[in-house]
């Protein structure tokens, strides 16, 4: 039996060939877009789950509040570790760690690298945390000073296939020990290439570890085993004023398989931040393709029953029950899928190194030692398969055989044209609200590139100012500028966001002392605002004439409004200890993305080393680039060069936009696509069916315009309400969207209109031919039956 | 073995009752050749689908081998079906999909029939309507009496108590169609019991009785031979 329905299917796949086509291409696209979407999706879900006791750890977050705002923040200070493992029995380990950073010069015998990423971190690490060791003892690796953990790449960098273990590399004239090979996950968001105790901070960064005062680590603890991280919070909440009075901050706890996907502040973690807004999306826009794509597949294969129909009748009378047609039917559309499925496959095992690429994302796809995989995969294309198939298999087993045996005319047939309109309804009330989702996401995004941020952003390139520039700036910048295209130079620290300190310790004549006022710090010197056009609106900037600089202050315009200074000019202020003159007032730039508010900022200036700016001009940017390099080689002999380029850094604050953005326009695109075919099907179906009204029609004088106009109306109209019904629920999710941001467009209507007019006009474009071929068809024809 | 009690069949349009069967009164034996003729519209057709099963009846009482059609669920009827009934369609019908041969295994498959005693069945059967030759040929690439001579085989490969064929020969040439007919006789006279419908008389006088219908009632009854 089973052979037979295959047989039987093969043999009809083969006699139909452009429906089989339009069938199985809908549902491949359905299943390579959801496919592709799912990887992604299980990739971004598992971060850090690879952790053993990943249930039972959590990392502190630092809520502070301020008279201006609530900022979350995952630094700690730095003894807040070490004082709750002491005094909490539920805490089992506990662990600091600041890393994901680069530049410190490391050698290996002759060799010296300056871009490996260090990170320092409490003995317990590899104990809270299961990165797994190629070679090393996790309970031991980290537990002398001088020790090391490198991570497999960087051994095989430094030490290529000769055992690492031992060997010794020198950070400045200080040796370490490697202790341990360990490879680290793409999906893990602690990202770093070699790991040192944190004792060596004290010499190294200069940090005291025992401050209430001072945070540069993220603390995580392990408690015990099944004991609610809840509890731990109440206890810990609010342990900081306790030991510092100053300031005013609670302590929460982040369970760690959070991180990755709910943090919801700039995390600073030298790593791509997730957000879990986008993997519902993505997981809604899955699931539509692959709807769509399922309706598709249901509305051709209804709308063929007219054929199906008289093969079907047979089959009741010499003996078939309704079951086993039923299960034959379904067996096709599995079938379908089956074909579908591995195509997909296919198609996905070719596309996926550029998928890959494009998402800077490596990603595992169907090795034969993934069972699960395989499982699921299996279980999609059943699912799709019966899913797409059912309604079809009801509608044509529940025929009356006597129906569908009379000469086989159409007409006879029940058309269930109203969960047909319905299913057409779907596919566009879909692609509708795709089509407003990617218009308002490219708009928003658009608006975010091309909004002028009130800096400059273009043709710079940044690096850390080792060797001359720390010991003579002032020729080394001299030097630079001999070039006629280089335009200017400036010292910055950060030179972008993150990195700025954040400090409450700002006093001002009229501070009000009961709230605190938390105000970001960023180092500049006299040619910052020139290198990056920032303009200002009172008062005059940083002067290279002006010894007295040194001592004055520049803020920027949120912080004179939030102050709530009337005339700032002259005014004296202090900050952390020192005391000197505003001395002008900085017009706002956006300093980080839309999606935050512009912070208030203090500048001031700083002789020491510090991150150099380069502003190039756009023309023979690589001879420039080559220039500025051949003079590091002569101001820093003993590092190599390395550079970033600073449009680099701030698109990046856009990255999982512009990524979504990509991802959102491509299954817009699909979604578009497979609602066509559907629509296809459909109106072929209805040309067929009304063949014999249009003949009459004809006969009595209908024109060509009219019929058209008759027989599009219906669909039409049908597409109209698909629209209605999803412009409110693609405002709902768009403006909802847009929250994400502190500046966003506002929601046209004409977005929405636009939409409509998109989906009415292809509507038109796929049914226009079919229609037209059969207003203009003879009558004759079709009325030569009866 | 056929047993029809005042049954009646009507399609009901909002307030208008379309007639189509009325006060059927009718006992079929086994072994009868039985015509149903009749002008269009008489119900012909629609009592031979009623007969068979393949339509509902709008009231009366049905009895088939002495069990009560007009009482019996889908799943029991399509039970009857596939032991006593075979259907010969006046436009034969066979799955274009499906060869000769697998058109004749179809109703063996739906009757779960073991493979080998299949296959034997279809041989004997081929053998028997002389077209092994044919076996693997798909219906369009035979001739209208060829595929009507399938339509046969395959009515006859569950081996029913009863064979219903409407219009069988309407759409073959006379002398395919006096072919058709000779089958139907010879395997009447080998026990098969028929019920046909037919407009036409030469051939209605094949059967042992004829029924005549007009608007939905019996008009009258011959006996033949």
């Amino acid at each position: 039996m089973f052979f037979s329905y295959i047989k039987f299917a093969w043999r009809n796949f083969k006699k139909n060939k452009v429906y089989t086509f339009i069938n199985i291409i809908g549902l491949v696209i359905g299943m390579v877009c959801s496919i592709l979407i799912s990887l992604w999706i299980a990739d971004e879900w598992n971060y850090d789950r690879f952790h053993v006791n990943r249930q039972n750890i959590y990392r502190i977050l630092v809520d502070t509040e301020s008279a201006n705002s609530v900022t979350k923040s995952s630094t700690t200070p730095n003894t807040l570790g070490p004082v709750l493992a002491a005094n909490y029995n539920d805490i089992t380990a506990m662990t600091r760690y600041v890393g994901g950073f680069s530049g410190w010069l490391i050698r290996y015998e002759d060799k010296s690298f300056t871009n490996d990423r260090w990170a320092a971190a409490d003995p317990a690490f590899f104990q809270i945390f299961s990165f797994p060791f190629i070679v090393g003892n996790p309970a031991t690796a980290l537990q002398d000073q001088q020790s090391v953990v490198i991570t497999d790449k960087m051994a095989q960098k430094y030490f290529g296939d000769n055992t690492a273990l031992g060997k010794v590399i020198k950070k400045d004239n200080s040796d370490l020990y490697v202790t341990g090979v360990i490879h680290i996950p793409e999906n893990s968001h602690i990202q770093f290439d070699y790991l040192f105790p944190i004792e060596n901070m004290r010499r190294w960064f200069y940090q005291d570890l025992e401050s209430w005062d001072v945070g540069i680590f993220r603390t995580y603890i392990q408690v015990r085993a099944g004991f609610p991280g809840a509890e731990v919070e109440k206890k810990i909440a609010s342990i900081i004023p306790e030991h510092n009075p100053q300031m005013k901050a609670q302590l929460s706890l982040q369970p760690l398989i959070d991180i990755h996907l709910r943090t919801t502040f700039p995390d600073q973690c030298n790593y791509q931040q997730g957000n879990i807004t986008y993997v519902y999306i993505l997981s809604l826009v899955a699931l539509c393709v692959l709807l769509v794509a399922c309706i598709n597949f249901m509305n051709l294969s209804t709308s063929r029953s007219s054929i199906r129909v008289k093969e079907i009748g047979v089959r009741k009378a010499i003996g078939a029950r309704r079951w086993e047609l039923i299960g034959q039917l379904l067996g096709e559309s599995v079938m379908y899928a089956l074909i579908s499925m591995i195509l997909a496959i296919l198609i996905i095992k070719l596309i996926l190194p550029v998928f890959t690429t494009f998402i800077g994302k490596n990603l595992e796809f169907l090795s034969f030692s993934n069972f699960k995989m395989l499982f699921w995969l299996t279980a999609l294309t059943f699912v799709v398969g019966i899913f797409a198939g059912s309604y079809p298999a009801f509608v044509l087993s529940s025929f009356t055989p006597i129906n569908t045996l009379k000469a086989g005319l159409v007409h006879n047939v029940p058309s269930h044209a109203r969960i047909r309109n319905i299913l057409v309804v779907i596919q566009f009330f879909t692609a509708s609200v795709f089509i407003i989702g990617s218009l308002v996401f490219y708009q928003q995004l658009y608006y975010m590139q091309h909004t002028d941020k009130g800096y400059d952003k273009d043709n710079i390139v940044y690096f850390y100012g080792y060797g001359k520039y720390m010991t003579d700036y002032n020729s080394a910048r001299e030097a630079l500028l001999q070039n006629p295209n280089i335009e200017s130079i400036s010292k910055a620290f950060p030179p972008f966001y993150p990195g700025e300190e954040e400090s409450s310790d700002i006093m001002w004549p009229g501070k009000n002392i009961d709230k605190e006022f938390v105000i970001y710090h960023k180092i500049v010197d006299f040619d910052y605002l020139q290198t990056f056009g920032i303009s200002m609106t009172a008062g005059r900037f940083f002067n290279s004439e002006m010894s007295t600089d040194l001592d004055n202050y520049v803020l920027n315009e949120t912080a004179i409004k939030e102050m709530g200074l009337q005339e700032p000019l002259g005014k004296t202020i202090t900050y952390k200890g020192r005391t000197g003159q505003i001395i002008g007032v900085m017009k706002d730039f956006h300093h980080t993305s839309f999606h935050s508010a512009i912070s208030p900022f203090i500048f001031e200036m700083y002789n020491g080393p510090c991150y150099i700016c380069v502003k190039m001009k756009p023309d023979n940017i690589l001879q420039t680039l080559a220039f500025i390099e051949g003079k590091w080689l002569e101001f820093v002999p003993d590092r190599p060069f390395s550079y970033m380029f600073f449009k680099d850094a701030v698109d990046n604050y856009y990255h999982n936009e512009q990524r979504s953005m990509v991802f959102a326009r491509g299954f817009t695109g699909l979604a578009i696509f497979i609602s066509c075919l559907g629509l296809l099907g459909l109106c072929s179906f209805m040309v067929e069916q009304r063949s014999k009204e249009i003949g009459i029609r004809k006969v009595l004088g209908a024109s060509v315009p009219g019929l058209f106009y008759l027989l599009s109306r219906d669909f039409i109209s049908w597409v109209v309400l698909a629209n209605l019904l999803a412009w409110p629920v693609a405002w709902y999710a768009m403006h909802h969207w847009l929250q994400n941001f502190a500046y966003r467009i506002t929601l046209n209507l004409w977005l929405f209109i636009l939409a409509g007019i998109i989906t009415v006009f292809i509507a038109l474009a796929m049914i226009g031919l079919q229609v037209l071929r059969a207003a203009m068809a003879n009558p004759v024809e079709s009325l030569r039956y009866e | 073995m056929i047993k029809l009690v005042d049954v009646e069949k009507y399609y009901a349009n909002k307030f208008i009752k379309t007639w189509v069967l009325r006060n059927i009164n009718l006992t079929i034996h086994e072994g009868d050749f039985v015509s149903i003729m009749g002008p269009s519209g008489a119900g012909k057709s629609t009592l031979l689908h009623i007969i068979g099963m393949l339509d509902d009846m709008s009231g009366g009482e049905y009895y088939f081998m002495d069990e009560p059609v007009h009482k019996l669920n889908e799943k029991k009827r399509t039970a009857f079906h596939q032991q006593y009934i075979g259907f010969v369609f006046q436009a034969y019908h066979l799955i274009d999909e499906l060869t000769v041969y697998e058109n004749l295994e179809t109703p063996l498959l739906y009757k779960k029939v073991k493979t080998a005693e299949r296959k034997s069945m279809i041989a004997d059967m081929l053998d028997r309507f002389n077209i092994v030759a044919k076996k693997d040929l798909f219906p369009n690439q035979l001739s209208g009496g060829q595929q009507q001579l399938v339509a046969v085989a395959r009515a006859l490969i569950i081996n029913p108590k009863i064979i219903l064929a409407d219009e069988p020969t309407g759409n073959l040439n006379s002398k395919q169609g006096l072919e058709i007919m000779e089958m139907l006789k010879q395997l009447n006279k080998e026990g098969t019991t028929i019920i046909q419908v037919t407009h036409d008389e030469n051939k209605a006088a094949f059967g042992n009785r004829i029924i005549h219908l007009a608007d939905g009632y019996v008009e009258k009854e011959e006996q033949h031979g």
